[in-house]
C-alpha cells in the first residue's frame, strides 16, 4: 500500500481530509517570543548571560541561530522545570563565577557586557589545547564533593559554560523552526530504504526525527 | 463473618476472557468468531483505536519538554521508569506505582500497563517462533518439565496468527528458527550488511538477518489496517494500524462478529469452582471505579490477564477443594518464574560508510539467531541452552559530542550533518524453569480495592549468568571480525522481568502432578479453564514470546469453542 492510500485511510479513520503534512502541524504551535520574556528560573544577570552565550555557541548564519528559536527560553524552562536542586544550586553558582571573571577580566558589572567581551571571555575558556581541554572534561565528571578548593572555581565554570552549551543545541535542534525548516523533516515517510547514498539527502543533513 | 455484597449478574455467557492483551485479544477473537457470546474484561481504562492515542502525532517541539522526563511524572511511576520504554510519549500507558504497589523480596522489574489492549500496543513486535530444539530442551537436559506439545502441534496456529497480525521479515530455513508466513522483509542499512557479510566470511555456525516485527508490509488485506509508515512512533499507538496490537486488530475482529460484550473497568479476583459439576462457573470481579464486587456466569473461563495476574488471580481463587488456589493441586502455581537475560553485547563504531544514510524510521532492527547448543557441534562446556541477539547501526545525530568545548558556525553546520556510524547489538538468553523463582500473595498489604499485593522471589542463576559472559564475548568477537573499531563490551546487571518477557507460573505439562495446565491449555483439574498467556510457558526459550502465546491462545481458543459446541449438542 502506498502513502497515499495509507493518508486516505487515516483521514477516513479521523473523519476529515488530510492535507499532508498541514495535519501533523495541528498541535504545534509557534511562538516567537520577543527579548521582553520573563524567566522562571534565570535572574536578569543569567538572562543576560545565557542569551549572549547561546547567541555565540548557534549564531545566526544562512541558518537561523540559537535566539531565533527561543534557545534562552528552553534553558529556563528545563532548569525550572527538570533539572534537579543540586543542578540548579550548582548552575547559580557557576553563573556567579562566569560573572565575577568577566568583571576582573573588563572591570564591567556582566549587565553592561558587549557581545564581544562575551566571544573573548568564551574563547579563552574554550579555545585553549587539547591537553588542558582533557583535563578539564575530566574533571567534569568527579563528584562536586571531591574536588580540592582551587579546582571548585574551575568546575564551577566550566559546568555552567558545558550546561548553557548542551541546552542552546537540544532547545535548537528539537525546536519547529529547525526541526521543519532546516533539518529534513519527513512525519511519515511511507517506506524505508536501508542504504541511501547521502547525496540523495537534501542537503546532506540529518533527518529531524 | 459479613457476607460480602455480590451481585450476581443474570445472563449465563457461553464464555469469559479475563483480559484483553496479546493473548486475551486472541482469545476474544477466535471465541466470538466461532460464535460464542463472551464477555471480554479488562481491569483498566477503555482505549478505542486512534481516538485513545494522544500522542501518536506529537513531534519533538510539541512537548514541553522536548521529550524530557518531568521529574513530578516519574515520582508516581519510579518502577515502571525502570524501563527505557516511558517517557512523555509513553508515560499513560504505564501503571501508577503508587496505586498499583508490588513488593520485592529479590529485585523484579514488573513493567505493565492497565487498559483495553494491554502491553500489545507497548510491545516491542519482535516475533520469532519456537522450534522443537525448545520444545524438547526441558526433556533433553532435565530442567524443569517436558513440554505437552511439540512443534507441529503449535506449527498452524503460527501460520494463522502471522497470516492475520502481519510479520515482515526473511525465511532462512533455520531448525532451530522455523519459517513462518512473513510478508515484505524491511531492509538492513548499509553497515549492517556489512557485518552481515563479514559474519558469513568469519564464522560456520551463525548470520545475521533483519528482525521479524509484526508490521504490516506487503500486498496482503488487512481490515482497517495500512502498511506500516516508518514513523517509529509504535509506542504511542499507530493510526495506521501498522503493527498489529488488540486494538488495531483482533478486538475489532471480535467486535465486527456482534458476539462481544468487552467490559472495561473490570478487575477480575476470583474464578470461582463448582465443587458440584467440578468446573468453574463464573468470575468475581471488582469495578475499578464503582467499587462494586458481581459476579459473572459462563461456561468456558480464558485466563489471559499476563503472567503475574493470571497467577494471582488463580492463587485468590481459593475452595475446599484448591486451598492452595484454583487447579494447584501440583503446588507449582506461582513457580517456576522466567524472563529473559539481558544487557550484555557489545558497540563500535564503523568507518568507511560517510557517504550513505538511510530514510525512514525503521521501528525494527537486526536479529541474529541463537546458534549455541543447536547440537552436538555447537555444545557448550560453561551452560545450557542460548541466546539471540538484537542490534541496529545508524548515524549519530546532534547529540553528538555535546560535552566538548567548541561552538559557533562551524560547530552548528557541522551538527546539521550526519555524524560517524555506530553499531551496537545485545543477547536475549534463556532463563531455566527454576522451581523456586516464585511469587507469593501478601494479604498485609492490600490494594486500594482490598485485593492482595504480589511478593516477588525471583533470580537468575549460574546458568543465566555463565550465557551472559558469553553474549558479551561473541557479540565482541563478531564486531572485531567485521572491521569495526573501538569495539567495547558490555555486560550489566539484567533484573529479571526488565525484558518484560515474564512468563511460568502456571506451567504445561502432562501430568496434574507437576503442572497446572495440561496440552490445551486446560486446568488439568478444571478443564472449563483454559490459561493462555506467558504463565502457560513451560520454558522461556529465547526468543521474543508474544508470537508463541498468540499462537497457544488461538490453539486453545478454538479446541474449546469444538468442546462447547459438542456439549452442546450432547
Amino acid at each position: 500500500m502506498d502513502r497515499r492510500t495509507a493518508l486516505k485511510n487515516l483521514s477516513m479513520s479521523l473523519g476529515f481530509t488530510v492535507a499532508a503534512p498541514a495535519i501533523f502541524n495541528i498541535l504545534s504551535s509557534c511562538t516567537a517570543e520577543t527579548n521582553s520574556w520573563s524567566p522562571l528560573f534565570l535572574s536578569s544577570n543569567e538572562k543576560y548571560m545565557v542569551t549572549h552565550l547561546a547567541d555565540i555557541i548557534l549564531p545566526t548564519t544562512n541558518t537561523p541561530g540559537a535566539l531565533d528559536v527561543n534557545a534562552p527560553q528552553f534553558i529556563d524552562l528545563m532548569y525550572h522545570d527538570i533539572e534537579t536542586k543540586e543542578n540548579q544550586d550548582l548552575f547559580k553558582k557557576g553563573a556567579l563565577t562566569f560573572a565575577e571573571k568577566f568583571k576582573s577580566q573588563f572591570n564591567a558589572e556582566i549587565i553592561k557586557g558587549k557581545k564581544e567581551q562575551f566571544e573573548n571571555l568564551l574563547a579563552s575558556y574554550f579555545k585553549i589545547s587539547d591537553e588542558a581541554s582533557k583535563t578539564i572534561l575530566l574533571e567534569q565528571k568527579l563528584p562536586f564533593e571531591n574536588l580540592s578548593v582551587s579546582q571548585t572555581e574551575n568546575y564551577l565554570l566550566y559546568k555552567f559554560l558545558l550546561s548553557v552549551k548542551a541546552y542552546t543545541i537540544f532547545g535548537y535542534f528539537t525546536s519547529e523552526k529547525v526541526g521543519e525548516e532546516v533539518l529534513n523533516y519527513d512525519p511519515i515517510p511511507g517506506a524505508q530504504i536501508g542504504c541511501l547514498p547521502i547525496k540523495k539527502v537534501p542537503n546532506e543533513r540529518i533527518w529531524a526525527l | 463473618m459479613i457476607e460480602e455484597k455480590i451481585t450476581e449478574y443474570p445472563t449465563v455467557y457461553d464464555a469469559i476472557v479475563i483480559g484483553t492483551g496479546i493473548s486475551g485479544g486472541w482469545a476474544a477473537k477466535e471465541l466470538c468468531e466461532n460464535g460464542l457470546k463472551t464477555l471480554v474484561l479488562d481491569r483498566g481504562r477503555m482505549v478505542k483505536h486512534i481516538e485513545d492515542y494522544p500522542t501518536m502525532h506529537k513531534d519533538p517541539w510539541d512537548l514541553k519538554h522536548r521529550g524530557e522526563k518531568n521529574p513530578e511524572d516519574v515520582k508516581n511511576q519510579k518502577k515502571q521508569n525502570r524501563s527505557y520504554i516511558l517517557g512523555p510519549n509513553s508515560k499513560h500507558w504505564f501503571v501508577n506505582d503508587l496505586k498499583h504497589p508490588y513488593n520485592e523480596t529479590k529485585p523484579f522489574d514488573w513493567i505493565r500497563g492497565y487498559h483495553v489492549g494491554g502491553r500489545s500496543l507497548m510491545w516491542a513486535r519482535q516475533s520469532y517462533r519456537l522450534s522443537d530444539i525448545d520444545f524438547k530442551a526441558n526433556k533433553k537436559d532435565g530442567h524443569g518439565i517436558d513440554w505437552p506439545i511439540r512443534y507441529k502441534d503449535i506449527s498452524p496456529w503460527y501460520d494463522k496468527v502471522e497470516e492475520f497480525i502481519g510479520v515482515s521479515g526473511e525465511n532462512l530455513g533455520l531448525p532451530q528458527l522455523p519459517d513462518g508466513k512473513l510478508s515484505e522483509p524491511m531492509e538492513l542499512n548499509c553497515v549492517e550488511i556489512e557485518l552481515k557479510d563479514k559474519i558469513k566470511e568469519n564464522f560456520d555456525d551463525r548470520l545475521l538477518t533483519i528482525g521479524r516485527a509484526a508490521h504490516k508490509t506487503g500486498n496482503a488485506m488487512h481490515e482497517g489496517r495500512s502498511n506500516c509508515q516508518f514513523r517509529d512512533r509504535c509506542v504511542r499507538g499507530c493510526p495506521f494500524g501498522g503493527y498489529f496490537s488488540s486494538n488495531s486488530s483482533t478486538l475489532p475482529a471480535a467486535e465486527r462478529t456482534g458476539n462481544m460484550h468487552l467490559r472495561h473497568n473490570s478487575i477480575a479476583y476470583e474464578i470461582v469452582y463448582d465443587d458440584k459439576k467440578g468446573l468453574a462457573s463464573g468470575v468475581r470481579i471488582i469495578d475499578a471505579e464503582t467499587k462494586e464486587k458481581l459476579f459473572f456466569k459462563a461456561a468456558i473461563i480464558f485466563g489471559c490477564a499476563s503472567t503475574i495476574g493470571t497467577a494471582s488471580i488463580l492463587m485468590q481463587s481459593k475452595s475446599d477443594r484448591f486451598p492452595n488456589g484454583l487447579g494447584n493441586d501440583s503446588g507449582e502455581l506461582g513457580h517456576n518464574i522466567m524472563d529473559h537475560v539481558s544487557k550484555s553485547g557489545a558497540s563500535a563504531e564503523v568507518d568507511g560508510f560517510e557517504d550513505f544514510y538511510y530514510k525512514g524510521r525503521r521501528p525494527n532492527g537486526f536479529y541474529i539467531p541463537r546458534f549455541r547448543n543447536l547440537n552436538d557441534k555447537t555444545t557448550q562446556k560453561k551452560f545450557l541452552r542460548g541466546y539471540g541477539y538484537q542490534g541496529s547501526a545508524s548515524r549519530l545525530n546532534w547529540k553528538r559530542n555535546i560535552g566538548e568545548l567548541n561552538y559557533g558556525e562551524d560547530l552548528k553546520d557541522e551538527l546539521m550533518t550526519p555524524g560517524p556510524w555506530r553499531i551496537g547489538m545485545g543477547g536475549f538468553g534463556e532463563c531455566l524453569p527454576y522451581h523456586d523463582n516464585k511469587i507469593s500473595l501478601n494479604y498485609n498489604k492490600l490494594d486500594d480495592w482490598g485485593l492482595p499485593t504480589v511478593d516477588f522471589h525471583v533470580t537468575f542463576r549460574e546458568n543465566e549468568l555463565k550465557m551472559k559472559e558469553d553474549m558479551e564475548k561473541q557479540a565482541i568477537a563478531m564486531l572485531k571480525a567485521a572491521g569495526f573499531k573501538n569495539v567495547v563490551g558490555f555486560n550489566g546487571i539484567s533484573t529479571p522481568g526488565i525484558a518484560i518477557h515474564e512468563m511460568g507460573a502456571a506451567r504445561m505439562g502432562h501430568s496434574p502432578k507437576t503442572s497446572v495446565l495440561n496440552k490445551h491449555n486446560q486446568i488439568h483439574a478444571v478443564p472449563n479453564v483454559y490459561i493462555t498467556d506467558g504463565s502457560c510457558m513451560t520454558s522461556s526459550a529465547c526468543q521474543n514470546p508474544s508470537l508463541t502465546y498468540m499462537a497457544i491462545t488461538a490453539r486453545a481458543a478454538n479446541h474449546a469453542a469444538t468442546e462447547f459446541k459438542k456439549n452442546k449438542n450432547l
